[in-house]
């Protein structure tokens, strides 16, 4: 019986293990990204806010009729609420509801049949939130909500930015979970408007971006326009602009945590002593990420590292400026001469499953190199830079 | 004598990548197709470390969940299968280190296994039972790496965080030891 027997026999037997069909739950988990994290996770919150949200509504229908007369159809302010559904409430000056616009795909579904024309603002920010905590947009992973309020009068702008946020946090404050609230007010902006209108998102949330860009310059209005407010709220908590009142703290729960994201680094490290240590969450070629800097030994190592799956994205490490030694690829050897290297030491050329691969990440760039020859297995590294074998070694298999 | 020394099973990198891109867009075909070409790759390499068939299928479903999560952040390196099994290797350990905690072992319950599916032959049975038996914990995942994922040796070495020279030595020895359990029972 030979190798490649043994192993289909072995690849046979655990892959009849498995449940030939996949899930539902994570089946049905497969929908579009668009940098969200939607949990369809239960919340315990929604037990309570459900039936207050129900409450609201049974009012609503009755206060349509009797408040019709009493519509007034100038628009006063208007309100946008931020999760990622994203939906702006305008409202007259007695704070009744004139329209109650989606601005994406998610809020089409939180807002569904409802109904907001002639209701008050309060009853239908309350309805909103339950919504959007019935249908799992606001959940432990991500609590973040942004509200901003759009009025010409800058007090006045404020006094019900104030008003809605104590509000909304209130409702977002249950024993089992904390929301986290960002409000700010805005002024009516062309240029931002525009921007909002081709990103889908709404004013409110694109001159929350455009803070964040001002404090770093170095992000893009495209990069940040996907992500959700949790993810903005998490960004924002470094920078602490002064023009966005925030209260509780957006939740890392859906990430590994920067604890496990240490460890991921020291291990790939393969180091336990350092110093310097620096964890930050960022977002970085496309996904949240923890940026683990640390030095060891005169070296300085940099991480990325996933925050979702834990996986490392980029990894680097430099010498410390003051002890850098110049080295560059154009001094490697090449794969033929290290291949020769190898087979001149074992003394064969009739060799098979040949593999070689550089590791230049190494503080020694060397080549690993694997083949066989007849019924023994050698594997080699070679000095990338001088062509001296580093280890050898050949085994006997049959 | 010649032959492979790789027996992937598993479809090609490009393949792989180009379905993590479909599921990164909501395209759940795209997800069975991809459940169906690695859930013996997941589940074998999660049932060869935690040794209990419960706790693989947890890990086989979270591992799923997460690849969901993590497809539209999915940075291809022509290495799908790698990204994949990194994503299992981090359950896995979060489950042990759950047991570590309560200071208790995970409970192996291979045995129970072979009864509780269909297509399991008399010889599957044989295998696992020697896999999960005879081999010790790092023999087992990396002939199990090699045998159903179709990894390198090198790429053995990177995941388990192992030298090459040891995943090799203990490869030829996990080898061995399976050879003879598999032609003593055909000579019965």
């Amino acid at each position: 019986m030979n190798e490649h027997e043994i192993n289909q026999k072995i690849d046979h037997a655990f892959s009849a293990l498995p449940p030939e069909k996949l899930p539902e739950d994570i089946l049905s988990s497969c929908t579009e990204q668009k940098g969200v994290l939607k949990m369809k996770k239960k919340n315990l919150v929604l037990r309570r806010v459900i039936p207050i949200a129900a409450a609201f509504l049974l009012v609503l229908t009755g206060i349509v009729g009797v408040w019709q007369y009493r519509l007034q159809n100038a628009v006063s302010s208007t309100v946008s609420l931020d999760v990622n559904p994203s939906v702006e409430i305008k409202v007259n000056k007695n704070e009744q509801v004139l329209a109650v616009d989606p601005r994406n795909e998610d809020a089409k579904i939180i807002i569904g049949t409802m109904d907001f024309k002639g209701s008050d603002l309060d009853v239908t920010v309350n309805a909103l939130i339950g919504s959007m905590l019935q249908k799992g947009y606001i959940t432990e992973l991500a609590n973040s909500i942004l509200i901003s309020v759009d009025h010409k009068d800058a007090a006045e702008a404020a006094r019900l930015q104030k008003k809605l946020a104590a509000e909304v946090e209130n409702l977002l404050h249950t024993d089992t979970f904390d929301g986290a609230v960002l409000s700010q007010t805005v002024q009516a902006d062309d240029a931002v408007a525009q921007q909002a209108e081709i990103s889908n998102i709404s004013t409110g949330k694109a001159q929350l971006i455009n803070r964040i860009i001002e404090l770093n310059p170095q992000r893009t209005f495209e990069e940040l326009a996907p992500l959700s407010i949790n993810e903005l709220n998490l960004l924002i908590s470094g920078l602490q602009p002064q023009t966005v009142t925030s209260t509780g703290s957006a939740s890392q729960k859906g990430y590994i945590g920067s604890d496990k994201a240490k460890e991921i680094a020291l291990n790939h490290a393969g180091l336990s002593e350092i110093y310097d240590l620096e964890i930050d969450l960022d977002y970085e070629k496309g996904a949240m990420c923890y940026e683990v800097d640390f030095n060891a030994g005169g070296i300085e190592y940099e991480y990325d590292i996933n925050a979702t799956t834990g996986e490392i994205v980029t990894h680097s490490k430099e010498a410390d400026e003051a002890e850098s030694t110049p080295s560059g690829s154009a001094e490697y050897i090449t794969k033929e001469a290290a291949k020769s290297a190898a087979l001149t030491h074992a003394g064969t050329t009739d060799i098979r499953d040949f593999e070689i691969e550089l590791d230049a990440d190494d503080s020694h760039p060397h080549y690993e190199i694997e083949f066989r020859s007849g019924k023994l297995e050698y594997s080699y590294e070679i000095d990338a830079s001088t062509g001296e074998i580093l280890k050898s070694e050949k085994e006997y298999n049959d | 004598m010649l032959y492979l020394t790789s027996v992937s099973t598993t479809a090609e990198p490009a393949a792989l990548d180009a379905l993590l891109r479909q599921i990164s867009r909501g395209n759940r075909a795209a997800l069975e197709k991809l459940y169906s070409e690695t859930k013996g790759s997941v589940y074998g390499y999660a049932l060869s470390v935690l040794k209990n068939s419960h706790d693989a299928e947890d890990v086989l479903h979270d591992c799923f969940l997460s690849i969901v999560k993590g497809a539209a952040g999915y940075k291809s390196h022509g290495k799908p299968m790698a990204w994949i099994l990194t994503l299992t290797r981090n359950l896995c350990l979060q489950k042990l280190r759950e047991y570590q905690k309560a200071d208790t072992l995970p409970p192996e319950d291979w045995v129970l296994l072979p009864d509780t599916r269909e297509g399991i032959t008399a010889e599957d049975k044989i295998v696992l039972a020697g896999c999960m038996k005879q081999l010790s914990d790092e023999e087992r995942q990396i002939v199990v790496l090699h045998a159903v994922s179709g990894f390198k040796h090198r790429e053995i070495a990177k995941l388990l965080e192992l030298p090459l020279s040891t995943v090799l030595s203990k490869y030829s020895r996990a080898l061995k030891k399976m050879k003879e359990i598999l032609e003593k029972e055909r000579d019965e």
